[in-house]
């Protein structure tokens, strides 16, 4: 553990008992929290038997002891592993094509509709700014499946608003419109709270500045907000991205569970669980794990670059 | 006539958390009240006034930052209300230099020019030529962030400087820096001013800026101009006891006129219980209130009583003595009157002048000048 500056460090020196207590802690929250369900989880899709104590046993002891023959057994890399097959799955490759799609969509919407919405609720005070802020955030602590409820009740085909789009052929819910819409409703609040927080660090003084520089508005948002609030904004995107990646209580309610169609990652762990497949669950899950960790890294580097 | 405010009015609505959330009330600030300015053609302009009298709102509605409730503002006999900030060509220095974070030394000058418009030779000229005038050759590359405050200070003026506005607003653009830089930027400020010939208004609350820089000055309170004219003007004669106290000028002294000696040519009024003579002036009304000015340099220390029939002799006793080289400002209290006075060294230790002694206070009725 590194001290962020020389304070830390004499604090350090005076008083160890307090970091130590402090990494102890997080630590163990950490441990149980965190790594015990996911590294079970990597663990099981790499030893197809990972419920068999014995098994445990055996891949620990090949592990520690270095035998290799005898690990590469206990792991079942053989063509007829469970695993393997339910990754090469089309069903679940086509999943992850629709998660992708579907939340680029999604958070792309966020992006052109939500980022005004945030720049207008950081920087201009009207009647109402707080409630319409409070109102934002609302989708965060409201139960997704609630979400999912409320898009049927206004977009379902009996509805309606619903029946006319039907007609006029723009079948929203039990497609993958659907999920695109319910990814944005849950997920929105992750950006549109960042994209805020961020423009209200841009102090207000450089926009005046800017102004009296000669820059109309929109060139002293693209020159100087846009550029200063950059790193805020790709953070609250990847939140939000991810979590609608996630998203599964909306989702399963307003998608038709056809696969290929409107068949999301979420929801293939749900459907493969319960059709009896705990391994093309598994696999779901691993992919979806991989996918969205990969991009939040990433996402990262480039922002602490 | 480079720049002119006609009764302008601007007041801001602050909302209070709870309020706001039970009936959408709000407090309301008077920022500024019925403003009417005049600032000539290369005048360097001094706005003075305590923090918080409206004085950046000022500048925000000069620059069209702020729209003004009422009232209008005039650039060149142009009236410039509907203009936006960025079609006025009046730039503004900020008090925390407002520097862009994300671009070098050489991105935030070349800013103004980028939006005005101005590029090739002609804006590479004109950087140069600013980058030369306030000493930031080599620092082209920096980042702000890097930058001490005399730099940032400069940087900032230059940014404003290289796009050549009608009008130079300038912010309390000194009060970041520590005492030397300000001084050296001060002397920085008149070269400038010099040798552009550029209209400037400057606002700060240090009354040491409107002595070095000033052409004119405005005193500003809560709002509303107390007073304006040259240092001059308002030194020797301030009209409100409010622009004769901040300027510093000695004690202001308020109290209720009691009678005239036409004769004599004083009016009696009673401060705090002690009767004092001010000069007979006919609109002084008996029976009303009136405030005077008494300075320092016109008030008499001595130790025995002086035997004068025209004077206000007061007996006090001095609380604090503050030695300025060949000067010393001595404070005396008689009962719940504080009297400054300016006496010579010499003159302190003659009288063997000590913190907690008696001493009488003399000044003439006629040093005294009437406030409004």
């Amino acid at each position: 553990m590194q001290p962020r500056n020389d304070e830390a460090k004499h604090a350090r020196g005076a008083f160890p008992l307090f970091p130590v207590s402090m990494a102890a802690l997080g630590l163990s929250f950490l441990i149980f929290m965190f790594l015990a369900p996911l590294g079970t989880l990597i663990y099981s899709s790499i030893n197809p038997s990972y419920a068999d104590p014995g098994a445990f046993q055996r891949f620990y002891s090949s592990l520690a002891s270095g035998d290799f023959e005898a690990l590469l057994a206990e792991l079942q890399l053989y063509s007829g592993n469970p695993m393997l097959i339910a990754f090469q799955d089309e069903v679940l490759l086509d999943a992850l094509r629709v998660s992708l799609i579907t939340s680029g969509v999604s958070s792309m919407i966020c992006i052109c509709l939500g980022l005004p919405l945030a720049y207008l609720l950081a920087r201009y005070d009207f009647p109402g700014r707080r409630i319409l802020k409070t109102l934002v955030e609302l989708p965060m602590v409201l139960p997704p499946v609630v979400a999912g409820i409320s898009l049927i009740l206004l977009l379902g085909p009996n509805t309606p608003l619903g029946s006319f789009l039907r007609q006029a052929g723009w079948e929203l819910v039990f497609t993958w419109r659907g999920i695109i819409l319910a990814q944005t409703f849950v997920a929105s609040p992750f950006f549109i709270r960042s994209a805020i927080a961020s423009f209200e660090e841009v102090p207000v003084d450089l926009e005046l500045a800017a102004r009296s520089l000669g820059a109309s508005p929109f060139k002293v948002f693209r020159s100087v907000t846009l550029p200063l609030s950059t790193r805020g904004l790709a953070a609250g995107w990847a939140m939000m991205w991810a979590r609608a990646m996630g998203e599964f209580g909306a989702t399963i309610m307003v998608s038709s569970n056809v696969p290929g169609q409107s068949y999301t990652l979420t929801t293939a762990i749900y459907w493969k669980f319960w059709a009896g497949g705990i391994y093309p669950s598994i696999a779901a899950a691993i992919l979806l794990l991989a996918v969205s960790s990969v991009v939040l890294l990433v996402v990262r580097l480039l922002i602490e670059r | 006539m480079a720049l002119r405010l006609e009764s302008v009015w601007k007041s801001y609505s602050l909302p209070t958390p709870l309020a706001m959330l039970l009936r959408g009330k709000r407090r309301v600030i008077q920022a500024l009240r019925d403003v009417n300015l005049e600032v000539d053609e290369g005048e360097f302009f001094v706005v003075l006034g305590p923090t918080g009298c409206g004085k950046t709102t000022l500048l925000n509605v000069i620059a069209g930052l702020t729209k003004q409730d009422r009232g209008h503002v005039f650039l060149d006999g142009k009236c410039v209300d509907s203009l936006p900030p960025e079609k006025r060509n009046i730039s503004m220095v900020f008090q925390d230099f407002a520097l862009f974070p994300h671009m070098t030394v050489l991105e935030n000058i070349l800013y103004g020019l980028k939006m005005r418009g101005v590029r090739g030779s002609e804006a590479a000229r004109r950087v140069k030529e600013v980058m030369r005038e306030l000493g930031l050759e080599g620092l082209e590359d920096r980042m702000p962030s890097s930058l001490s405050g005399g730099e940032k200070q400069r940087v900032s003026l230059a940014r404003t400087l290289v796009t050549e506005p009608r009008v130079l607003l300038l912010d309390e653009p000194l009060s970041n820096l520590d005492p030397q830089t300000r001084r050296s930027a001060r002397e920085l400020l008149l070269r400038i001013h010099r040798n552009t010939g550029m209209t400037m208004i400057y606002v700060t609350h240090d009354q040491v800026d409107a002595h070095i820089l000033a052409d004119r000055v405005a005193v500003m309170r809560d709002g509303a101009i107390e007073q304006a004219g040259s240092l001059r003007e308002l030194m020797e004669h301030p009209q409100s006891p409010f622009v004769a106290s901040f300027m510093s000028l000695g004690n202001v002294f308020s109290g209720r006129i009691e009678s005239h000696d036409r004769e004599n040519g004083v009016t009696l009024v009673s401060v705090e219980g002690y009767r004092l003579l001010i000069p007979y002036s006919p609109d002084l009304q008996v029976g009303g209130m009136v405030n005077f000015l008494v300075r320092p340099e016109d008030v008499i220390l001595a130790k025995a009583k002086p035997e004068t029939s025209a004077r206000n002799v007061l007996e006090a006793t001095v609380v604090d003595m503050s030695f300025q080289g060949p000067l010393v400002r001595v404070f005396a209290s008689i009962g719940g009157l504080r009297v400054e006075a300016l006496a010579t060294k010499a003159s302190v230790e003659d009288m063997k002048l000590r913190e907690g002694e008696k001493v009488h206070v003399v000044f003439k009725a006629s040093s005294i000048q009437v406030l409004r």
